[in-house]
């Protein structure tokens, strides 16, 4: 599935504008956590990231999983230090009015999966 | 819908409390792994679905009167975990697979008639 | 009463919720309301959970009382340096063992103000710090009966039973030198306050100097400005006031000038029902709708004075300053946890005192009397009613239909409306000439509020949920009645003795209470 699909489909708020239009980028793999240590140690490569974890390091951490996008849930938003350190390192960033839970609900439909243990 | 239902729709098994478990109505998941968000969305017809597994989650459950809560990625808890939430009747359910996996069976299950999510 | 004490070990985090668990054991054992447990448990937890993450050791002590519930959590720990800081959400010094359970969100502190009615944080960095939170808490069923706004030292109680006489609804009972208030009764008004003699009731706010910060709105009463003595005016009060280091102030006499105008304008049209009662005073409308619920449209449907500015500024962080227990429970009625700090007027007079001393007393000038305006010819026949032994003879007037005479109707339970609460160092009479001689600002947000949500009846407390098994206990409580002595002597602990009646058949008193009288009706079981 496009990313650009998965922005308009769920009506996500783009936080990071200044990263090229991601009509060109694939996402087939998602990950739902807000638990860095298990993002790090778990989450897909060219994957997008579910979490209502907005603390910086959530950055890093997308930038060495290889992450495609991150989609905040619940409408938490995280501040501008973090927003900056995400354009500078490319990772797109999304902001969902809904929950984690219905954020990967609806990605789940669109035909993205998690990992089978 | 009944927890039983819920859980035999995804694939996953009861470790404890089972007979309970077709009692249960779930109205509600709440999927993540940030205790004072927990907190908030829990209820008595709450499904908790996370990635921890730690010994905490029985007596938050008993807290808040979370029937139930699910683990992931197929991981069966410590013994003191299994041991809590039997004494405090906690329902716990493992899925095979991780919680994205287990969010998007859970949300398939549910039509598009109400709100599984707080 | 119940008390609970519990300690909390730091790092231990699987005991860690233990505190919290027994105290929602008690809360279940008296009966409350889930959806207040479930708040009081968030709180507890967060609050224990802290001690746990952060500190050496630690203690929560709760007690449970007189419907609400104060918890205290006390820690030796490093201490909060900047507690303002740590009420931001997404700020937390969790080390990194916590993140894996779970914590370190930075939502902790944040969560236990959204859920409790008052949260004061002291701390002390090197040696510890000390979170002490109250919830209000309802019976299980409980629905409409205003939580009570008064204090209870049984200690002080001398059994003198003055509070048993002047309570205009009943809700009292003094056993065993302990009061006791039957929530489902009580109007929170300030009668029982005002008769006591030995503090034994008083109000729940504590009377501490409540904090100026910057941002937040003080709200006083127009009352308050004139409890100075007769060298201060009103103006320089309002001075004192403004410059204590809050953003904005505002007197409540605006709005209630901006209510009255707009029971008036009601009243215009709406000329079916008469007179129109204005929600001035919320103990009256607390006992209409105990007392006399065929009034209820009567009420002109707008929020009293303390409830507007709540709904109106309720965006801005409040302290409201209060002079009585029904302004203390409207400004808490909720349990939205807006930023709002109630305070008692003693605390805030006596930081005006303090302030005052310290600027030169200005020379007293005789004071022009203003002349007094002939009402214009189509002005309303507005009719002002205080104290609440006039309330309620006029309440019963108005059932009577004898009172069609007059379009408005101001009732206040206390003597001259606010000037008279208990709290009040000053003469009610003397205050209010004194601000008849001031002058207040107009407040440009002042304004009357209309009610989103009808009043309805209080329920009061069912005899029996079964039908038949509460008519039974009617028949009982008649039969019993007839064989009292009928003196309402009080010794029993009830104010009548068709009060104690009740109280034998539900369960709350022992027939043998009563000194006079025979004993053969009505055997206790």
């Amino acid at each position: 599935m496009n990313l650009s699909e998965i922005v308009t489909r769920l009506g996500l708020q783009t936080l990071t504008p200044e990263i090229q239009t991601s009509d060109s980028v694939s996402v087939s793999a998602g990950h739902a956590s807000d638990l860095l240590s298990d993002v790090l140690a778990n989450a897909p490569g060219g994957g997008v990231l579910v979490t209502i974890q907005v603390h910086l390091n959530v950055i890093a951490v997308a930038v060495h999983a290889g992450l495609a996008a991150v989609i905040f849930a619940s409408e938490r938003t995280p501040d501008e230090a973090v927003r900056q350190k995400a354009v500078e390192e490319g990772i797109r960033l999304y902001v969902s009015k809904e929950s984690t839970f219905d954020v990967v609900g609806r990605l789940y439909q669109m035909g993205i999966r998690g990992h089978r243990a | 819908m009944k927890l039983s239902e819920l859980v035999s729709k995804i694939g996953g098994r009861i470790l404890t409390h089972a007979n309970k478990a077709t009692e249960v109505d779930i109205q509600r998941i709440y999927a993540g792994d940030t205790i004072s968000e927990i907190l908030n969305a829990a209820s008595n017809t709450t499904l908790l679905v996370t990635n921890m597994s730690h010994n905490l989650l029985p007596r938050i459950a008993q807290l808040m009167d979370v029937p139930a809560i699910c683990l992931v990625n197929g991981a069966v808890p410590g013994s003191d975990t299994l041991t809590l939430a039997e004494q405090r009747g906690t329902i716990l359910v493992i899925s095979p697979v991780d919680l994205f996996e287990t969010c998007g069976r859970l949300y398939l299950c549910f039509d598009g008639s109400f709100k599984p999510s707080p | 009463m119940t008390t609970g004490s519990h300690e909390i070990r730091g790092g231990d985090y699987v005991h860690g919720g233990s505190a919290s668990s027994s105290l929602k054991e008690s809360l279940k054992k008296i009966g409350v309301e889930p959806a207040d447990i479930r708040r009081a448990m968030i709180a507890a937890y967060e609050a224990e959970m802290n001690v746990v993450i952060h500190a050496h050791n630690g203690r929560m002590h709760y007690v449970i009382e007189d419907g609400r519930l104060e918890v205290e959590v006390i820690d030796e720990g490093p201490g909060i340096p900047d507690i303002d800081q740590a009420m931001q959400e997404g700020f937390s010094t969790a080390p990194p063992e916590a993140r894996d359970f779970g914590f370190g969100a930075g939502m902790g502190l944040p969560n236990i103000k959204k859920n409790t009615d008052r949260l004061a944080i002291e701390s002390l960095v090197g040696q510890g710090t000390q979170v002490r939170f109250t919830v209000f808490l309802r019976s299980q069923g409980e629905t409409g009966a205003s939580r009570t706004a008064l204090k209870i030292i049984s200690q002080a109680c001398t059994g003198c039973l003055n509070c048993l006489r002047v309570c205009p609804t009943g809700a009292l009972r003094v056993r065993n030198n302990r009061p006791i208030v039957l929530e489902h009764l009580c109007i929170n008004c300030p009668a029982c306050v005002q008769a006591c003699t030995t503090g034994a009731l008083r109000m729940a706010t504590t009377e501490s100097e409540p904090k100026a910060r910057k941002g937040a709105c003080l709200v006083v009463s127009d009352s308050f400005l004139t409890q100075f003595g007769p060298g201060i005016s009103t103006q320089q009060v309002i001075k004192v006031l403004s410059e204590m280091g809050f953003s904005e102030l505002h007197i409540l006499e605006e709005w209630k000038k901006a209510l009255r105008k707009a029971c008036i304008l009601y009243a215009r049209e709406n000329t079916r029902l008469r007179p129109v009662i204005s929600p001035l005073c919320v103990a009256v409308v607390n006992l209409i709708q105990t007392r006399f619920p065929s009034l209820l449209p009567h009420l002109a449907p707008f929020l009293s004075p303390v409830e507007a500015v709540r709904s109106e500024l309720g965006s801005r962080a409040l302290v409201l300053s209060v002079t009585c227990p029904c302004q203390y429970a409207a400004a808490l009625a909720s349990a939205s946890c807006k930023d709002i700090d109630v305070v008692s007027v003693v605390g805030l007079r006596g930081a005006v005192m303090r302030r005052l001393a310290t600027l030169p007393r200005e020379p007293q000038h005789a004071v022009e009397d203003k002349p007094i305006q002939a009402a214009p010819a189509d002005s309303p026949s507005l009719l002002e009613v205080s104290g609440i032994r006039h309330v309620l003879r006029v309440l019963e007037e108005v059932e009577n239909g004898l009172l069609g005479d007059v379009d408005v109707l101001e009732p206040c339970s206390c003597d001259q409306g606010c000037f008279g609460s208990p709290l009040f160092p000053e003469d009610a009479f003397v205050s209010r000439h004194r601000l008849a001689q001031g002058h207040v600002p107009q407040d440009p947000l002042a304004k009357a509020v209309e009610r989103t949500t009808p009043l309805t009846a209080r329920p009061g407390m069912r005899l029996d949920a079964d039908m038949s098994q509460a008519i039974d206990k009617l028949a009982r409580i008649d039969a019993l009645h007839k064989a009292l002595p009928g003196t309402n002597c009080g010794l029993c602990g009830a104010p009548s003795c068709l009060a104690f009646a009740e109280d034998v058949v539900m369960g709350r008193a022992d027939r043998r209470d009563c000194a006079r009288g025979p004993h053969d009706t009505e055997r206790t079981p």
